[in-house]
């Protein structure tokens, strides 16, 4: 009876671990889009367009999205505060929360060893790996911001006169650098005018020492 | 894979994911949704969740168990809690009550579009799209049918549905309500006491224990301030919004009335005709 009790409990417990993690950023590309503009409270419509166009150029997908998650399609794209996109991505938050809990984790891991036999992933952390992932994939920039972002990082806090010399990149570059990772917040900029590297970047500094 | 079909898949196992976290899927929502309650009940209602095992994970989802098993405040089974709710009234938007307009006084029906662009959008029928808030409903409701209670319970919210919305104010002062009303109605018709009238009551209308949560913003007028609050009962219907007028004038300040608005009245109504008692 005790094992009947527990091999359900297993199943339930699976069931809803699976439904977090298919719901995280990391690993749907809808609530990606979503946090990315939650996470930035506004985005330009501009770098939304070129970063998601097939749901930001084509009108037919814009306007149900508009409609299901509560978006506004302005000059710059946010969340409604009333709207399910906004209390999603709000829901996120406490998802990550939970998964980077290492106690939950380990517990979960231990119950559910054969489906998670590596762990069960910390979603915070592969939505950083994610998110350096897509700044790498950017043909024009990417590589570069990557450099610019380990510079960051190594020194802690640096200004964009800085970049530009330890890096040798021209003023104009390195600002588009230094944009996507504001936008990816991959970095902070201060209100000295230093960046420095955000709070999940700090936290997981081995994701970037990999690379 | 094409942009369409890429959208249409993440759409849907994003869709699949949510709707597996809904209570009458997953027991460990359902507790979330359903305290708090005494330990002897969810030892006797939830077996599976009340061993060691299961204590140690609900735990640290923020479930304390003493002898009331409660959520813990800003934990995530309290995030999952509001989470249910929003997502019974996302799913199931297209004829929910949807707000109060202060310019006219007046709640609205507002029509979300939610379903019928998710359709759109996956190219499936309306009825193809899951829906968590009538699952749930009819699951509740299939609990009562098989009890003693059942035949009342169906009629209770079958008489309940017949409103659109429901006035109650303090009867000493200001004489009988429509609520007052309905409670002898349903008194007399369906042969019950007012204690039962009572439980009915908080089991789909009210629970006062479970609190209110603010649902919309709501706006002010002249010596007149109005709040819509989502009232919470014992199995979470998520009937009833709860409309509220406060005056105040130089000295005075005070409730004036209160109007209890139905929501998801279409969707109830359907999941009721499956059952017949």
């Amino acid at each position: 009876m005790a094992e009947e009790q527990i091999g359900e409990f297993k199943n339930q417990l699976s069931n809803l671990i699976y439904a977090l993690i298919a719901i995280s950023p990391s690993r749907n590309y809808i609530t990606q889009f979503l946090y990315l503009i939650k996470m930035n409270g506004s985005i330009d419509y501009r770098v939304l367009e070129d970063a998601y166009p097939d749901i930001v150029k084509d009108e037919y997908v814009r306007e149900a999205f508009a409609k299901i998650f509560g978006i506004s399609f302005a000059d710059k794209v946010s969340l409604n505060t009333n709207g399910y996109g906004y209390f999603l991505t709000n829901f996120i938050d406490e998802i990550f929360k939970l998964f980077e809990d290492a106690e939950f984790r380990a517990k979960v891991s231990s119950i559910l060893k054969d489906e998670f036999p590596e762990g069960v992933p910390n979603m915070a952390r592969e939505w950083l790996e994610v998110r350096i992932e897509g700044l790498q994939s950017e043909p024009n920039y990417g590589e570069n911001s990557l450099k610019v972002l380990k510079e960051i990082v190594k020194i802690g806090r640096l200004k964009i006169e800085d970049l530009e010399k330890r890096l040798g990149l021209s003023r104009g570059y390195l600002l588009q650098c230094l944009e996507l990772l504001e936008l990816y917040k991959l970095v902070e900029k201060d209100y000295d005018g230093s960046y420095r590297p955000s709070e999940q970047v700090k936290k997981y500094r081995e994701v970037l020492e990999r690379l | 894979m094409s942009k369409e079909s890429k959208i249409k898949k993440h759409l849907i196992n994003l869709l699949n994911a949510l709707t597996n976290l809904s209570p009458s899927r997953n027991l460990i929502s359902q507790l979330s949704l359903q305290l708090p309650k005494k330990l002897t009940t969810i030892e006797h209602s939830y077996p599976e969740l009340a061993t060691q095992t299961a204590k140690k994970i609900l735990e640290i989802l923020g479930i304390k168990f003493k002898d009331i098993v409660e959520r813990k405040e800003g934990s995530f089974s309290e995030a999952l809690y509001q989470y249910i709710h929003k997502t019974f009234d996302w799913l199931d938007d297209e004829l929910i009550c949807k707000g109060w307009d202060p310019s006219i006084k007046d709640y609205v029906i507002k029509k979300l579009e939610v379903r019928s662009e998710l359709a759109k959008l996956l190219n499936v029928d309306l009825r193809a799209l899951p829906n968590p808030y009538a699952e749930w409903a009819s699951l509740v409701l299939r609990k009562f049918s098989s009890e003693p209670m059942g035949k009342k319970v169906i009629n209770f919210l079958k008489m309940l549905l017949k409103h659109d919305s429901i006035r109650f104010y303090d009867s000493e002062r200001m004489g009988v309500s429509e609520w007052d009303e309905f409670k002898n109605e349903v008194i007399r018709r369906l042969k019950i006491n007012p204690a039962e009238f009572e439980e009915l009551s908080r089991k789909f209308v009210n629970n006062p224990l479970l609190g209110k949560e603010e649902l919309y913003y709501t706006g002010s007028r002249r010596y007149m301030v109005s709040q819509a609050f989502l009232l919470h009962s014992d199995y979470h219907l998520d009937l009833i919004y709860e409309v509220t007028h406060y005056y105040y004038y130089i000295s005075r300040y005070g409730k004036e009335s209160s109007t209890f608005v139905l929501r998801h009245k279409e969707t109830l109504k359907k999941v009721l005709e499956e059952f017949k008692l």
